[in-house]
């Protein structure tokens, strides 16, 4: 109603799937008389060719300004009928869409309603047009450049998958060797092949690549930005080692003073303050321990650079910081296991041969505390072995998930004990609620302990057993029966690895009711999350086996590599919402409503602003503002209102 | 004849709080008075209303009118005014948005007549009498009283109005800078509330304090919360302020007096229904998600219109309650 | 048509994920149900802003509903939770109001859900034609008009 519009009504008969309830005449004649309506036109099928075609030339015969096509969900062809509009040189949003077909017409029985209805939602649309301001796609620079926070398997794939001549990836691992909790187990289910002999290939990879910055040993201490233009800070420590120079010959460690409890081992035994994090470490460089050595307690203790031969020890390194650029963050900080102590009848305490199946997973290792020897603290082969499944899990009183691996685990043990004959004579019970083993090859293992004597006793809830006694001589109570064993392991579920905390604040992310990162969708999109350009991967997300860590480093590369290509620009979202900051007072009422933190407050400028890359104009700021000050594009209020005011 | 440009200062349903304000200017009263003339006050100065209908049209500068309408008397008067006026201040929150006379749209002539004459346990009138608009006084004379609407109304609603002098009652320094606009011919555009549009946040000594992230576990009243000196915002402590929806100049006299706002200067421009947005605003944070979390904390809040509505029921959306 | 031949005014707001979908499939599924229900699309129910419903009834419209995605599905992560938020407090308002409270209804319906949506938007009708129309500006009441003092 202003003279100034142009308005071009298409009605679409849908081969009579419209028309055939629908009086597309009578609309027609009634519409036309709206003033600045142009022309109402009506046509078999708007989605066909001819059909484009004839609103094409519509546009230009009748120098429409806006279009209103009333034909079927938007779902269907909203994108059709706007790339219409752009071809005829009309910006696409000055189109709208309106559903006679799937909500009037297939589903109302009277014509005269349906007609009556089709009137109403069309007319509703005409006042909408009026409103419609036109806009255009944005593209933002992006940087391809990949941070990877943690270096053990989802990790190591990640960057792996990424790394390229025009993509650097930066993996930061705060432990000095790579490999994460993989580095622990000796061998991996189902057949029983060498861990290390798998891993270390595709750690080697990673220290080799020359696209992947390895910054071990090393912290993210913060991040800022947003996806495509993130800025991390890291902290590198000293290691006072130099990778340059050290060949990894072992003499430091030798004959280094100091003895504290070892965290790869599962404190089942003691390092030295200088010393490998893992036999074998990927690096293959000791590092220094400046929180244990004798020189940052002021002593004046030489002993590891006198004894080494090339020169590699350097008491004046310092912690380093740096700043890098990235475009995306993948998080894969794994996971730790759930103390049992916070199980009480389970009289879990160090110094009894009570174990996490972690700290067993050290005990069979050949690098492990007793040399890949199955013996009890006191140094003799155990007899009896009871393996209780379950520990701290699927229980509302501590975890209450199942943690996937940990059943396969303790059966791939009691095969390595019984193929390896680490004891002759050893009866092994398995205690357990259900055996969860999803991976294949893991029956034959179960079926094979089976024949092998090993006993399978089923319980309503491990966490309800009660162990006492000392070395060598537990007893365990079960519902109806007691056992004695000279060894217990327990199988404690797998918790997110408390470092992540501190990403989650970090990166504005939410956790799940376990604690685990939310996602964006458990089942449709569960590596990506809210904060759009942070992937979360392995069992940071979710207590996971190896294989499927491997599939989550992979399939995260995949959507960056898709989302973050090197050179291009990211487009952004077209119907953002904008703050207007001559009308914000920075009352901060909007900023905490957006799961996507696109809102912040600018202290400086005392108002606050959205973010248009991370907006994805969902408009709940909007409803929200007390002072109005946000603008939905193409859902402004007066646009609204002017439907609404349509429809009445 | 003077040359000084002619005022009238004309007050509908009000407390006289308006008028009280403009005499607080003190010394600058002086200077407005030596300024213009003042050609109608009833509350201060003895002009009729015969001599404002003598007057020419137009001859009048401008009319600064306070108070809701809610009478035909006051309908005749603002919009004989409207007349004789070249432009038109509606003065304070009542003539602005209603007032908290505006309250009364909870109500109507019937139940406001029943509750004062009839219902009351003090009253004294048996034979259940309730003023009339004609009545016979000594059989002989007839007197008049104007009719008595149901709704109260802002000025707006009943004639045109170019300029809003918002606040219950207006700061003095909204006072003085309008008068000064006019006397300067720096008017802005008609239609106009002569105070700045961004909220009360922008300019509220308890906005450094403020987080980012504010939510509300629980309403709470003022009466009962100890640490309103604590200089931090009241919404942290869910105290209802206004301040998020209202506009600024007031010099935010009640919070530095640890009140809240309760948001007399109106909404900023374009908002049409402050209370609405405020709900909206208060509403989008509260910190439970579930319904029955999200109910415990509504139920902290047993009244919503007074807070939200407290000086702008008649401007808001619905208007007034549906009686039944 | 119910017995008085009133048929309400109800107006919808579907947001574009759920139950823009639902209704859609209502559709595929050729459900009858009442014409009385007209929609307005918008990208989420968080968007649906309190003033909307307000305008609404004052502009004619019986009954208002917001249909959203089931809590912890909404597309944008939350918004839901803050249509939640919203409805429940515009409620007592419009009792205070004195409209009915039943007038507005907050429903959650999923993009394959075409039956509930269908039953949804018929229960709506029913309740409404049962409380009959609002008639919000005719309840304002007569409007004075008296002419200028002369």
């Amino acid at each position: 109603m202003n003279g100034k519009e142009r308005i071009g009504l298409f009605l679409c008969e849908c081969s009579k799937n419209i028309s055939g309830t629908i009086d597309v005449h009578k609309v027609k004649d009634e519409l036309s008389r709206l003033p600045d309506m142009a022309t109402v036109e009506i046509t078999n099928l708007y989605c066909s060719q001819e059909g484009k075609n004839e609103i094409a030339e519509s546009i230009k015969k009748h120098d429409l300004t806006k279009v209103i096509i009333g034909a079927c969900s938007v779902k269907q062809h909203e994108k059709t009928f706007m790339g219409v509009l752009e071809e005829a040189g009309l910006n696409p949003y000055y189109m709208q869409m309106v559903n006679i077909r799937e909500h009037i017409a297939w589903v109302t029985k009277d014509p005269d309603q349906a007609t009556a209805k089709a009137m109403a939602q069309l007319k509703a649309a005409y006042f909408r047009v009026y409103y419609h301001d036109a806009f255009e796609k944005k593209e933002i620079d992006a940087n391809a450049d990949v941070l990877v926070v943690g270096g053990g398997l989802a990790g190591c794939e990640a960057a792996l998958n990424l790394a390229s001549e025009d993509r650097k990836v930066y993996l930061v691992e705060t432990n000095p060797s790579l490999g994460g909790q993989a580095t622990k187990y000796e061998f991996s289910y189902p057949h029983l092949e060498c861990c290390s002999c798998m891993i270390v290939p595709k750690l080697q990879e990673v220290v080799e690549n020359p696209n992947i910055e390895l910054l071990n040993y090393s912290d993210v201490e913060d991040v800022v930005g947003f996806f495509g233009n993130f800025n991390a800070t890291i902290k590198k420590k000293a290691k006072y080692v130099v990778p340059d120079k050290c060949i990894g010959c072992n003499a430091c460690v030798e004959v280094c003073p100091v003895e504290v409890p070892n965290e790869h081992d599962e404190f089942l035994n003691m390092r030295k303050a200088v010393y490998f994090q893992v036999t074998g470490a990927t690096p293959f460089i000791p590092v220094l321990d400046d929180q244990n050595c004798l020189r940052f307690k002021d002593q004046d203790c030489t002993k590891c650079r006198d004894a080494c031969m090339f020169e590699a020890i350097d008491y004046a390194d310092k912690d380093e910081i740096v700043e890098v650029p990235v475009g995306a963050i993948v998080l894969a900080t794994g996971f730790e296991t759930y103390d049992p102590a916070n199980i009480p009848g389970l009289n879990y305490q160090p110094g009894i041969d009570i174990y996490t199946a972690l700290q067993f997973e050290r005990l069979l290792s050949n690098t492990g505390p007793t040399g890949g020897k199955l013996v009890k603290r006191d140094g003799s082969k155990p007899t009896s072995l009871v393996m209780v499944h379950c520990v701290g899990s699927r229980d509302k009183r501590y975890n209450n998930y199942c943690s996937n691996v940990c059943c396969s685990a303790l059966i791939k043990m009691s095969a390595h004990i019984l193929e390896e004959k680490m004891a002759e004579g050893i009866k092994i019970t398995h205690v357990y609620r259900d055996l969860t083993m999803g991976s294949t090859g893991m029956e034959e293992m179960y079926e094979k302990l089976e024949e092998g004597e090993v006993r399978f006793l089923k319980v309503p809830n491990p966490n309800d057993l009660s162990l006492h006694g000392s070395n060598s001589n537990i007893q365990i109570t079960l519902p109806h029966e007691t056992i004695q064993a000279d060894m217990v392991v327990l199988a404690t579920a797998m918790v997110p690895n408390r470092k992540s905390e501190k990403f989650i604040e970090m990166l504005m992310l939410s956790q799940d009711a376990d604690g685990f990162v939310m996602p964006t969708h458990k089942k449709m999109d569960p590596l990506a999350t809210p904060i759009e350009g942070v992937f979360v991967i392995g069992s940071a997300s979710y207590p996971e086996s190896i294989t499927d860590t491997i599939i989550d480093g992979a399939a995260a590369a995949g959507k960056i590599r898709s989302e973050l290509q090197p050179g291009k620009s990211i487009e952004i979202e077209t119907l953002i919402s904008t703050i207007d900051e001559e009308q914000c007072s920075g009352c901060k009422t909007c900023v905490v409503l957006c799961p996507y933190q696109a809102i912040g407050y600018d202290k400086e400028k005392g108002v606050s602003h959205i973010n248009e890359v991370l907006c994805r104009g969902c408009g709940t700021c909007v409803a929200a503002c007390p002072s109005n000050a946000i603008t939905a594009r193409h859902y402004e209020d007066n646009t609204i209102l002017a439907e609404i005011g349509g429809l009445l | 004849m003077s040359e000084k440009p002619k005022i009238g200062i004309y007050w509908c349903s009000s407390c006289g709080g308006c008028e009280e304000a403009i005499v607080d200017l003190n010394e600058t009263i002086l200077d407005v008075v030596a300024a213009v003339d003042i050609m109608l006050w009833p509350v201060a100065m003895d002009f009729k209303y015969e001599d404002v209908v003598n007057m020419e049209d137009g001859e009048l500068l401008a009319s600064f009118i306070n108070g809701g309408i809610r009478l035909s008397e006051q309908e005749e008067i603002v919009k004989l005014l409207r007349k004789k006026s070249q432009l038109i201040f509606a003065f304070g929150s009542c003539a602005h948005m209603g007032g908290v006379p505006g309250l009364a749209n909870l109500q109507n002539r019937e139940s406001i007549f029943n509750r004062v004459y009839k219902e009351i346990d003090s009253n004294d009138n048996p034979d259940n009498i309730i003023p009339e608009t004609k009545s016979m006084v000594d059989g002989k004379y007839e007197a008049e009283l104007p009719v008595f609407y149901d709704s109260v109304y802002p000025l707006d609603q009943i004639i045109d109005v170019d300029y809003y002098i918002p606040g219950c009652a207006p700061a003095p320094d909204t006072i003085t800078d309008a008068f000064m606009a006019i006397l300067k011919n720096e008017l802005p555009d008609k239609g106009s509330i002569l105070s700045p549009s961004k909220s009360l946040c922008d300019t509220c000594p308890r906005k450094d304090t403020k987080p980012d992230k504010v939510d509300i576990d629980a309403f709470r009243r003022p009466q009962f919360y100890d640490k309103l000196d604590d200089g931090r915002c009241f919404l942290e402590a869910g105290i209802i302020c206004m301040g998020p929806a209202t506009r600024g100049g007031c010099g935010e006299r009640c919070i530095n007096a640890n009140m809240a706002c309760r948001g007399c200067y109106g909404p900023p421009d374009g908002v049409k229904d402050q209370g609405l947005r405020m709900l909206s605003a208060l509403a989008s944070i509260i910190k439970p998600n579930e319904e029955e979390g999200i109910e415990e904390v509504l139920k902290t809040l047993p009244d919503q219109i007074g807070p939200l509505y407290m000086y702008g029921l008649p401007s808001s959306i619905l208007f007034r309650k549906k009686m039944d | 048509m119910t017995e008085t031949g009133f048929e309400p005014k109800i107006v919808a707001f579907v947001c574009n994920w759920c139950s823009y979908g639902g209704a859609d499939i209502a559709g595929s599924m050729r459900l009858n149900y009442t014409a009385n229900v007209k929609l307005i699309r918008v990208m989420c129910s968080g968007r649906v802003d309190p003033e909307f419903i307000m305008e609404a009834f004052r502009g004619g419209a019986d009954g208002v509903m917001i249909l959203g995605c089931h809590p912890g599905d909404c597309h944008y992560i939350e918004g839901n939770y803050k249509t939640l938020k919203r409805y429940n407090m515009l409620k007592p308002l419009l009792k205070q109001f004195n409209i009915e409270q039943d007038r507005l209804h907050l429903d959650w319906v999923s993009a394959s859900e075409g039956e509930k949506f269908a039953r949804v938007v018929e229960g709506m009708n029913d309740r409404i034609s049962k409380l009959g129309p609002l008639n919000w500006d005719k309840s304002l009441g007569e409007r004075p008009h008296v002419e200028a003092l002369s």
